[in-house]
């Protein structure tokens, strides 16, 4: 027998990309439906000016100028809360409404690391800490967004390793975690990051990035159980996805 | 840009389909990841669908089944009617569209 249905279809957020963004003459510039904004390269870093209209949308002009200048250190944004355990974060990702957050309040001691949007790219291995041959580590990074979450301590936000990622699915059959395959895992990552651009080739750009993301890092379906405890469960995975990869 | 025009009658195996110009795409592991741009929705496509994909670069759709035929273990009616379900969604979902200037 074939089959030949879609093994799976998701349908991506709408609203959260710039109608246009743009690199030329070495300035950034994004643009959505309430204003406009640019960012260049100055001595110390970056500097950035924005017009909006009367409806507002500051935040997503911002997001959208930290989305461009990610995108050109080859990283991307994910939409997702996430928690620091082990000198590392573990990301949780899924459509609003999933339990992101309440993922992270299941993870024991472990302290909010991002509340809505996490910055991800590939960076360098720390000196001494053994990714595996031929892995790049991914560097992951909290930016600014959503509520935080007040019955949780905030980890201090800084740049660490991306330990995993977890899209969501609240379950009543006990909380339990189920490998993605690498297409499946790309989806799920493209289903939660900030789109890029409008054209079919930043999305196949995009794509291609997902996909080595996919490769350096786990990416699984968590199924949560309310009640049910994160912390040991996540680590005996990526315990097993690290011996995996060795 | 190419709009997608739902199809008001039913598929014919003459009819010749293109993957959307709106979309991007990477086979990863033998499965299609199909990102339909306008329509905001990521797909990801077995092994046989990937196939089917792939062989929308124009060809007529009986052309496609009869690939299909060739390549997998399957009777003639059956890979027809799957291949032209199959179709159906692609289109459905705006990613492919049949070329109506070659029908």
């Amino acid at each position: 027998m074939i089959e030949l249905s879609p093994a799976s279809s998701t349908d991506l957020e709408p609203g959260r990309a710039p109608i246009a963004w743009r690199w030329a003459h070495g300035r950034g510039e994004v643009l959505t439906r309430s204003g406009r904004a640019e960012v260049w390269p100055t001595a110390s870093g970056f500097a950035a000016r924005a017009r909006v209209g009367p409806a507002g949308g500051l935040p997503q002009l911002f997001a959208g100028l930290a989305a461009l200048l990610l995108h050109r250190r080859g990283g991307v944004i994910l939409h997702a809360a996430s928690v620091e355990l082990d000198a590392g974060v573990i990301a949780f990702i899924g459509p609003s409404g999933a339990g992101k957050s309440t993922a992270c309040r299941h993870v024991d001691g472990a302290p909010a690391f991002s509340i809505d949007r996490l910055a991800v790219m590939p960076g360098e291995a720390e000196p001494g800490r053994d990714f595996g041959a031929g892995r790049t580590m991914w560097l992951s990074h909290p930016l600014t967004g959503g509520t935080p979450l007040p019955d949780m301590p905030a980890a201090t936000p800084r740049t660490l390793p991306l330990h995993g990622v977890f899209r969501i699915r609240q379950s009543p059959d006990g909380t339990h975690i189920e490998p993605a395959s690498r297409a499946t895992a790309v989806a799920a990552l493209r289903e939660s990051s900030f789109q890029v651009g409008d054209g079919a080739g930043t999305e196949l750009q995009l794509l291609e990035r997902l996909e080595r993301l996919a490769g350096a890092v786990p990416v699984a379906r968590l199924h949560l159980s309310l009640g049910a405890s994160l912390a040991a469960p996540l680590r005996r995975w990526l315990l097993d996805q690290a011996k995996e990869a060795e | 840009m190419t709009e997608t025009v739902a199809l008001d009658r039913p598929l014919s195996g003459r009819d010749r389909l293109v993957q959307h110009e709106r979309t991007a795409c990477r086979v990863i592991d033998g499965k299609a990841v199909v990102i339909a741009i306008d329509h905001n929705q990521v797909h990801v496509l077995n092994g046989v669908g990937t196939r089917v994909w792939e062989l929308c670069d124009g060809r007529p759709l009986e052309s496609i089944v009869s690939q299909i035929v060739t390549e997998f273990e399957v009777e003639h009616a059956r890979a027809e009617s799957d291949v032209h379900a199959f179709a159906r969604q692609l289109l459905a979902v705006g990613a492919a569209r049949v070329d109506e200037e070659r029908r």
